[in-house]
């Protein structure tokens, strides 16, 4: 077999396997969505026909529109607080580069990776002393736990990617620690926070194990009404909302992926006039 | 640099700057041993010095960014210890330039004006104004990714200088250039220091860039400064081996010997037997001696008079570089000449030739060895 030959045959298995590996993937989460058009009664594949009938009745689902309003109402405050803790711990460990920072940064992001159920299950012991185990305020702070190394990882990589003289340079000028922030740090790594603060709403919005513990009937969360729905039917209306919050997860990591790419042409149009 | 000469608006005075016994410790690591220098007003002072040798800590303590654990920085008469950063109202150009990306080449140097409180239309006439000093005019709108390497450290100048600090500290703001813009900028520099009058602290690690630039140099050497002077003055006359060696290029001689020469002067022997004299009688303490390369003559075979320095050996290098010629030669089994020559003056000699180093006795160094 001559070299050219053999390289297209290369060529063509990169590209099977990258396709194979997608699909992996994201198929799985996408079986949902034509479960979601089925006109059959229960949750079976394949469907034995099409309708919109289930997406007519999560509409009208007073259930769902409630666990809907409660995650947007728990994911925002979550947001929020993930943002600002997750900046100010970056910048602290990042720029204020106290001593121990490296074993700092390992324990920020510990949350994220330590077992959510042991959190839980802690937090649950403690929030119930104070009688905040069945209300938004349990929930949004055992989110915000686990969120916050989320914006601390996506901010700190902005911030090491920052020229670290900026705001030496910027109190040189003239701006006290909070200007030399606002004006030059925050600027430069938005976008980091911005990301931040997307992945720490998309992590609420679909986390179930702390909302299992940490909510009730009148906060529950869309993903706790779908867990709990499946218990008692299995009603293609669980298809339906899935893939509300596949198309609502999708928008906000495309909204990510946006504001990097013209974060990206700006520096990158800079680059080539330079050269 | 074309330059109006009221540009800049009026130059300011320099300030005079005086480090009183400035020190800075880490625990038991001494970073600046207790320091004491004056710059006088309009200098251009450069601080010089290899990697750890405490220039940077002296310039972060002048800035505020460091403090230091004794002494006082009075720039005229006021003492700046204490003082934070955005107080001291001094300009600083960073190696880097540390120009903001999220702003204009406008925004950029209206930014000091804008913590000042300088009002819209005042400002917008000093940012033209100093624009047109460092002939980017055109520019304002873009932004510094979109400007070349030479551009934006004009911009970080602009920037630094806009609102008249009376004293400017670089830190190494050439190195980021290439070499032909990096002597071109030299000269920019100087000429805009010209314009405003500023006193300028200048750190850098190369030693041409510095004896190019300053009325007067501090080297410094593990934390300490080891000669002040005019680049021609450490040159001619370092204080120890140390200067010798980092300013310039420099034959150094270690001595085993030495006594007073009949006819005035010191004759010198070196360990591996050389002779050497020297128009100058020893210092007290041990010392080198040190032969500058351009001092030295070569000449095939015996030649040179018996008044000089002499010594024999063979060529074994040689390098043309830009009208100087170096040649290296071989004068004992462990010994190395290095002889340069500018200009066409004297002959290029082959590798392997036979020749005589010759130097008259007034141009051999004897330098402290501390």
């Amino acid at each position: 077999m001559g070299w050219l030959a053999a390289m297209r045959v290369v060529g063509v298995l990169r590209g099977v396997f990258t396709g194979a590996a997608f699909l992996y993937l994201i198929l799985p989460t996408f079986v949902i969505v034509p479960l979601s058009f089925s006109s059959s009664l229960y949750l079976s594949f394949p469907p034995p026909g099409w309708s919109t009938r289930w997406y007519v009745a999560l509409w009208n689902s007073q259930l769902y529109s409630a666990a809907f309003l409660h995650s947007i109402l728990i994911g925002l405050p979550v947001a929020l607080l993930s943002v600002v803790l997750g900046t100010m711990l970056a910048l602290a460990l990042v720029r204020g580069r106290p001593w121990g920072s490296r074993g700092l940064s390992a324990l920020a992001i510990a949350p994220f990776l330590l077992p959510q159920i042991i959190l839980a299950i802690g937090l649950y012991s403690i929030l119930a002393k104070f009688g905040l185990t069945a209300s938004y305020t349990g929930v949004i702070v055992g989110h915000t736990i686990v969120a916050t190394p989320l914006v601390f990882i996506t901010v700190s990589a902005s911030l090491r990617s920052a020229d670290p003289t900026f705001e030496m340079a910027a109190m040189t000028l003239g701006a006290n620690g909070w200007k030399a922030f606002w004006f030059v740090t925050f600027p430069t790594i938005r976008l980091g926070v911005l990301t931040g603060g997307i992945f720490a709403f998309s992590f609420s919005f679909d986390e179930i194990i702390l909302a299992l513990f940490l909510t009730n009937t009148r906060t529950t969360t869309l993903p706790k009404q779908l867990y709990s729905e499946l218990r008692y039917n299995m009603s293609p209306t669980i298809a339906a909302a899935s893939t509300v919050i596949i198309v609502l997860s999708l928008l906000m990591l495309t909204a990510a992926a946006m504001a990097g790419r013209r974060a990206q042409r700006r520096a990158g149009a800079g680059r080539d006039m330079t050269a | 640099m074309s330059v109006p000469e009221n540009a800049g608006g009026p130059a300011a005075n320099g300030a005079q700057v005086v480090y009183d016994g400035v020190a800075k410790r880490y625990g038991a690591v001494q970073a600046l041993a207790p320091t004491s220098l004056e710059v006088a007003s309009g200098e251009f002072f450069s601080i010089i010095g290899p990697s750890g040798s405490g220039k940077t800590t002296l310039l972060g303590v002048t800035a505020g960014f460091i403090p230091p654990s004794e002494g006082r920085i009075l720039v005229d008469g006021r003492d700046l210890v204490g003082i934070p950063p955005f107080q001291r109202n001094l300009g600083m150009v960073f190696q880097h330039y540390s120009l903001f990306p999220h702003m204009t080449v406008a925004q950029n140097i209206g930014f000091p004006l804008r913590m000042r409180k300088v009002a819209k239309a005042e400002a917008g006439a000093q940012i033209k104004r100093i624009l047109d000093v460092v002939r980017l005019s055109g520019m304002a709108d873009r932004y510094p990714a979109q400007l070349s390497g030479g551009q934006q450290q004009r911009v970080a100048l602009a920037r630094a200088a806009v609102y008249n600090p009376s004293l400017l500290l670089m830190d190494e703001p050439l190195s980021a250039l290439d070499k032909n813009l990096r002597e071109e900028m030299q000269r920019e520099i100087k000429a805009f220091q010209q314009v405003l009058g500023a006193t300028v602290i200048y750190v850098t690690h190369d030693q041409h860039e510095a004896s190019a630039m300053s009325h007067r140099i501090a080297i410094m050497n593990g934390g300490q400064v080891a000669q002040v002077g005019r680049p021609r003055d450490l040159y001619d006359n370092p204080r120890n081996r140390f200067v010798a060696s980092f300013l310039g290029e420099a034959n150094l001689f270690e001595v085993a010997r030495h006594a007073p020469a009949p006819g005035g002067g010191t004759v010198i022997e070196t360990p591996q037997g050389l002779t050497l004299r020297a128009a100058d009688a020893p210092p007290d303490s041990r010392f080198v001696v040190c032969v500058r390369p351009e001092k030295i003559a070569l000449k095939s075979g015996d030649g040179g008079g018996a008044e000089c320095n002499r010594l024999t050996g063979t060529v074994s290098d040689v390098v043309h570089s830009s009208g100087t010629v170096h040649h290296r030669v071989r004068v004992a089994p462990e010994v190395e000449i290095n002889q340069r020559s500018t200009g066409g003056a004297g002959r290029q000699f082959e590798v392997g030739e036979a020749v005589s180093v010759t130097w008259a006795p007034g141009d051999t160094q004897l330098v402290a060895v501390d």
